[in-house]
Formats: structure tokens, C-alpha cells, sequence
């Protein structure tokens, strides 16, 4: 059942279709490294709000989830362009968002 | 799955290969060349080849530059005493356009001349983190992204290598030279990797602040509450009435005997000549990776201690770690010489990567008519040997200006930077319009501006190399003069390789052209 | 002095380690020897000396410069032995020649 969908997902690099076309590449630029980085930037100010109410101090919890900032934005841009369809990653880096704003609405001051 | 995985990194590891290879080359660069930058800071400014004395000089001698500062307003006056790599005692503070540094002769005390340059310190190594585009903090954006791609590199690259193992060891330097490039870009990727990636990583961690503030925004309301949290400093406001400072080497010795006879370094003056003014005096950072310096602050004028600094907590001193890791200003030779050979290492890997696209688009590109492969073989030779032949031309001017010379408003030190920038814009627009001749030439400017800045040196200042060997105070001298002398020899020799091969590529195409016409 | 012998010792261990791991490699072997591949006990046995070496180097490494400093001298250390290796089997392969005749008396 799942067959069908993976082989989708990994058709090489279109040449003919509109992913190949510059607007679409440009698309996917502006998303995956822009919208990544807005992401990764939410998910980092979530975690350091959430780290010291699991025990962290609160400057530790900053630096921490700093650092690890980097690591996300890391894997949002590999798997951002990775992924065949722009649409999901979109929706992807809206749920990592809204996790990191949750998080930080939660635990908020 | 892990077919298109692997064809989606490739296309990704070409593509921000090709965009950010430029920028990445000359940060790899910068940053090879600032692991020696206060070794370069004494080829350049001759004033500072001084032997170290044995004992550090007295801080209360320098009273006179404080009370300067206390007349200027300064909010700090910073005071550095000498060491290994950096012979002379360094005085700071600001004045209304800037920061105002001074020098000091530790044996004799007398002031050192201006130097009239930012050599190594002050250019190359800011360079490196900001391209000394300062509006907005542009150019830590930049090094920043180009930091993040450096990192999709790495694991791109790692993807689309099937055999890393067993590619470990090959270089086939006699194949065709698309393949020998090719091994070159691997074999240098991977036996650099682990140094590219902790290098990368953590001078993206160095900036954490501010390339993630939605950390600290989360938390803090605003950044001196974050900067005060994280530093663990004393701090305390001006109380807008004049005030006395009491004596700094009691402050020192004070210091010292709190740390059972550890040396103090470094002494920072806040307020000073304010009745709230407060004195930090600072242990070395050179001792250890963590870059930490304990600190002791008192009373300005009663000399009484005000704030022990904290022992740091565990993600403290990961950041401290990866920070001193990524900065090497601890004391350490070994390292800093691996660090500059994998900092080259690093360059060949951007280059090759660069020379590998090329190859293999050269022919379809000209038999399609397009003018890509144009358009970046002129960026490749500018971004590469560009800037290389900038840094001799930098090198060179700073050997020909005498001191105090001013030209048209410019400082002298202002003078050497534009002279780096116009070499470096000359070295493009050479590339784009000779193409053929692009690599050789440059390789040929490279070697003779390389041997001009070693030549200029002993002619300038007498510290010849075979002078600046014999006496362990120049050896730093003599190490750049080296360094210049292989650099020559190199790019001589590939300019000479570089040469021969167009001959012989010239030759092929003649016969088979003659070939073409008797049939 | 003692620093500088420890420095040489170091990069002594792991060129040697590189290459016998390289030499376990069949491209290399064949290169450096001329011969068909290498015999599956005496790759076996390089690429354990091979480790053995690189793990002394690190021990070395500690000694001379302590835990910390020793690991970073360590890591950036070996990839530069491992260049060298790298420039010894482009340039001239034979002269890894003599480690080949070591690890095949040694399994005989």
C-alpha cells in the first residue's frame, strides 16, 4: 500500500514539469530556507521556555536551545529539500511552528 | 526512496555549492589565515617585534592613558599586559568616533608608535566573521547562512558518496584531470570532515545570540537582562559624581593572592573617573579550551571586592568549549598548526569542488551556446586566486607605505584595505575578461607579489629571514616570511604546470584540426 | 624535546595506521604490491594493526597533551597523516612497499 506513494515521492529531479520551472525553484528556496528558519526560530524560543520548567536554569535553557537551533534548522533544510512536495513540507514547517509557539504559550511568562 | 534521496542531495550539494562556494572560500580563507593573525600583526607592524620580558609590567604606570579616558567620557578603559603572541601591552578606550588603541614597550614602558595597520587582528580575522560590512550586521548574516550551507554541504555531500570508505585513500592524480579533481574534492572532504563540521557548528554557536534571538527574546525582556544572566558580571550604575581610583597593581596583587598565584591578565576600568567606578581584573584566557577568565571586581577607590565570578554551569562551558575550540586563543602550537593545515585542506576542498563543476559542464555548455560555465569560471578564479593575490597585495602595500601617510582623507591603515579590495575587484574583472589566461596569470601575480612582500620585509625593517631564525622573538616574522616563500613557490609552480597544459591541450587541437583538413 | 619526540611518535603511528588500513583496501594493495588481491587473512590483519596504530596514537596524544588538548591533537592530527598517505600512494605507492613485506611475514 505504501509502494505506490514512495515511488513517487522519488522520482528523480523533474525536468519537464513545473518543478523545474525558476518561479517554483524559487518557491521552494523562499519556504524551505526562510520558512525553515522562521520554524527552526519558533521551535528554539519554545524549548527555551520550556527547558527550565523541567529543571534547567533559565540561562541554560537559552543557550541550549540555541545550540540546538542549528541542529533543526540543519535537518528542516535537508529534509526540506529532500522532500519532492513543497506543499508538505510547507505544512511541516507549520506544525514545528506552531509546536514551538505552543510550547512557549504554555510555559509562557 | 534513497534513489531520489540521494539525487534531490545532489542537486542540492551542486547547486549551493555553486552559490555560496565563493563566500565560503574566502571565509576558509580569512579564517586559515587568522589562526596565525597576531603573527601576522608583527610582520605587518614592525613596532611590535619585541623580546617578552620576564615580568609583567606595573598598571598603575599607565595612569596617564586612564586619566586620558576619564577626559574623553570613556565607559571603559581596558588595559591587556603582554604576552607570547602578543608582545606588548595593549591600553583601550573610546573616544567620540571609536575605540582608541594604544601601546606599550613591556621592558621599557615607552609608547609604540601607531601602527598604521589592522593587519591580522583587526582586518583578516574580523573578515572572517563579517566581511566588514557592519550596517545591520550584514555580514554576519552572511558568514551565518554561508555557515548553515557549509553544514547542508557536509551532509549532502556525505549522502550522495556512496563509497566513503573505500574512497578514503584514493587520489588517481594521473587520470584525466576532471577525474583527479573529482578524487582531490572527495579525498579532501572526508579526511576533513570531522574538522569542517566541529569548525562550521561551532562558529555558528559562537553567534548564538544573534543568529537565533528568539532564545533569549523568549525569556529575557531585553538583551542587557540576558547579557547580565549570561555573563554572571558585576554591574552597577554610574552615579554621575566624580570619584578617585585607587591603586590597580594593589588591586592585582589582591587578585592575585585570592587565586593562590595565578597571574592576572587583563584589567577593565567601568565608569571610569565616576564615584560608582569599578575595576575587573581578569585571569588569562590562554590556559584552557573553555574559553573562561575567572574575574575578581572591587571598589574603584577603596579597592574593596565587590563580585567573585562563578564558577561556570555544564551548558556553560559546552558553549565555552565549542566557542574556544572554534577561536584557538589558547596556548597551544601544535594545534595551531593543524588547525592552519586543515584550514587549507578546507580551501583545496572549496576549490576543487568549484573546478569539478566546471569540468563537466565545460564542453555542453560551449556546445550549447550557453554562458554559465563563463560567468562562474570568471567567479571561481576571483573568489579563489582572487583573493589570495588581494592578501599579497595587502601584504605588499603594507611594506611600501611609510608611516603617518595620508592620501586623499584616507588613513594609511584605510589605504592597505582599499588596496585589498582593489586587488581583489581587478582580480575578477581580469578573470572575466582573459579567461583563457585567468588561472596562470594569477598564479604568476600571486608568486611575484608573494616573493615582493618577503623581499620588502628584509629590505624594509632588516629582519631578513635568515636574521629573523636566529632570534626566538622573530620567529613569527619568520614563520609569515616562509609562509610567503612556499606560497611563491606554489603558485609559481602551478602557474608553470597550468601553462604547459594549455600548450599541450593548444597542440592537440592544432593536429587534430590539420588532421581535419588533409582528409 | 620530549614534546617534540612525542609529536613525531604520534604522526609515526598514525601514517603507519592510515596506510596499513589503506593497504587493506584491494585497490591500494594491488597498487602498491603489483599483485592480485591481498589475501583475506593478511587484510584482516592491516586493518586491525591499522586501528591498533591509530588507537596508540591517540594514547600517545593524551599522554603528551592531556585529555582535552590530546583528543584534538588527535583527530586533527590523523586526517593530516591520513593526506600524507593519500599524497604517498598518488605519488610514489611502492614506497609503502616495505609495510606489504611486514604484514605478510607476519602472518607467515
Amino acid at each position: 500500500m505504501v509502494k505506490p506513494i514512495t515511488q513517487r515521492d522519488s522520482v528523480q529531479l523533474p525536468t519537464t514539469d513545473r518543478k523545474s520551472q525558476w518561479w517554483f525553484i524559487v518557491l521552494r528556496l523562499v519556504v524551505v530556507i526562510g520558512g525553515g528558519y522562521v520554524a527552526s526560530s519558533a521551535l528554539v524560543a519554545g524549548l527555551a521556555r520550556v527547558l527550565p520548567w523541567l529543571g534547567l536554569v533559565r540561562i541554560d535553557g537559552v543557550v541550549l536551545a540555541s545550540m540546538l537551533g542549528f541542529v533543526i534548522y540543519l535537518a528542516v533544510l535537508i529534509l526540506g529539500f529532500a522532500r519532492q512536495r513543497l506543499l508538505r513540507t510547507a505544512v511541516d514547517l507549520l506544525v514545528i511552528a506552531g509546536l514551538g509557539l505552543m510550547l512557549a504559550a504554555l510555559t509562557g511568562a | 526512496m534513497e534513489q531520489g534521496f540521494r539525487a534531490s542531495m545532489g542537486w542540492l550539494h551542486t547547486w549551493a555549492g555553486v552559490v555560496v562556494g565563493a563566500m565560503l572560500f574566502a571565509i576558509f580563507w580569512m579564517g586559515t589565515l587568522a589562526v596565525f593573525d597576531r603573527e601576522i600583526d608583527r610582520w605587518m607592524a614592525p613596532m611590535t617585534r619585541i623580546a617578552l620580558p620576564d615580568r609583567p609590567r606595573s598598571f598603575d604606570e599607565l595612569r596617564a592613558t586612564y586619566d586620558t579616558a576619564v577626559a574623553l567620557r570613556s565607559p571603559t578603559w581596558t588595559v591587556l599586559q603582554a604576552t607570547e603572541r602578543q608582545p606588548y601591552i595593549r591600553v583601550a578606550y573610546r573616544d567620540k568616533t571609536g575605540v582608541v588603541n594604544r601601546s606599550f614597550d613591556p621592558a621599557t614602558g615607552a609608547v609604540l608608535p601607531e601602527p598604521g595597520t589592522w593587519a591580522g587582528s583587526r582586518f583578516l580575522y574580523p573578515y572572517h566573521y563579517g566581511l566588514h560590512l557592519k550596517i545591520w550586521n550584514i555580514g554576519e548574516w552572511i558568514v551565518g547562512f554561508a555557515g548553515m550551507a557549509m553544514l547542508v554541504l557536509c551532509v549532502s555531500g556525505v549522502v550522495i558518496h556512496r563509497k566513503i570508505f573505500v574512497d578514503f585513500f584514493t587520489l588517481r592524480a594521473r587520470q584525466k584531470s576532471q577525474r583527479a579533481v573529482l578524487d582531490l574534492h572527495t579525498v579532501s572532504g572526508v579526511l576533513g570532515l570531522p574538522f569542517n563540521i566541529a569548525i562550521t557548528l561551532s562558529g555558528l554557536i559562537i553567534f548564538f545570540a544573534v543568529y537565533f534571538p528568539s532564545g533569549w527574546q523568549a525569556v529575557y525582556p531585553d538583551k542587557q537582562a540576558f547579557n547580565a544572566d549570561g555573563g554572571s558580571a558585576y554591574a552597577r550604575p554610574k552615579a554621575n559624581k566624580p570619584g578617585s581610583l585607587g591603586s590597580l597593581d594593589a588591586m592585582a596583587g589582591e587578585a592575585r593572592r585570592l587565586w593562590d598565584g595565578v597571574e592576572p591578565r587583563a584589567i577593565l576600568v567601568r565608569h571610569p573617573g565616576d564615584a560608582a567606578g569599578f575595576v575587573t581584573v581578569f585571569q588569562s584566557i590562554e590556559e584552557r579550551i573553555v574559553r573562561h577568565a575567572a574575574s575578581i571586581t572591587f571598589d574603584a577607590a577603596t579597592g574593596a571586592v565587590l563580585h567573585r565570578s562563578d564558577a561556570l554551569r555544564p551548558v556553560a562551558v559546552a558553549q565555552r568549549f565549542l566557542t574556544g575550540l572554534h577561536r584557538i586563543q589558547f596556548r597551544h602550537w601544535t594545534l595551531r598548526f593543524m588547525y592552519f593545515a586543515l584550514g587549507l585542506l578546507g580551501c583545496a576542498l572549496i576549490m576543487t569542488g568549484f573546478l569539478f563543476w566546471l569540468e563537466k559542464r565545460r564542453k555542453r555548455h560551449a556546445a550549447e551556446g550557453l554562458h554559465g560555465v563563463r560567468l562562474v569560471h570568471g567567479l571561481v578564479v576571483g573568489a579563489t586566486a582572487g583573493i589570495v593575490m588581494a592578501t599579497a597585495g595587502f601584504m605588499v602595500i603594507n611594506r611600501l607605505l611609510p608611516l603617518g601617510v595620508t592620501l586623499a582623507g584616507y588613513e594609511r591603515h584605510e589605504l592597505e584595505i582599499w588596496t585589498f579590495h582593489l586587488v581583489w575587484i581587478a582580480a575578477f574583472a581580469h578573470a572575466w575578461m582573459r579567461p583563457r589566461m585567468a588561472w596562470v596569470e594569477q598564479c604568476r601575480a600571486i608568486a611575484a607579489l608573494a616573493l615582493a612582500a618577503m623581499v620588502l620585509n628584509g629590505l624594509t625593517t632588516g629582519d631578513h629571514p635568515l636574521r629573523s631564525l636566529a632570534h626566538a622573538h622573530l620567529w613569527p616574522v619568520a614563520g609569515v616570511d616562509v609562509a610567503l616563500l612556499l606560497l611563491a613557490a606554489a603558485a609559481w609552480a602551478a602557474s608553470r604546470w597550468l601553462a604547459a597544459s594549455r600548450r599541450r591541450s593548444a597542440a592537440a587541437v592544432a593536429a587534430l584540426k590539420e588532421a581535419g583538413s588533409h582528409a | 624535546m620530549r614534546e617534540m619526540v612525542l609529536l613525531a611518535m604520534i604522526f609515526a603511528a598514525e601514517y603507519l595506521g592510515c596506510g596499513c588500513l589503506a593497504l587493506g583496501q584491494s585497490r591500494h594493495w594491488q597498487a602498491v604490491t603489483g599483485t592480485h588481491a591481498c589475501p583475506p587473512a593478511t587484510q584482516a590483519l592491516l586493518r586491525i594493526g591499522g586501528g591498533l596504530l591509530l588507537a596508540a596514537g591517540l594514547m600517545l596524544a593524551v599522554v603528551r597533551d592531556g585529555l582535552d588538548y590530546g583528543a584534538l591533537v588527535w583527530v586533527t592530527s590523523v586526517s593530516v597523516a591520513a593526506i600524507a598517505v593519500v599524497a604517498t600512494l598518488s605519488w610514489p605507492p611502492r614506497w609503502l612497499r616495505p609495510m606489504t613485506r611486514v604484514a605478510v611475514r607476519k602472518r607467515g
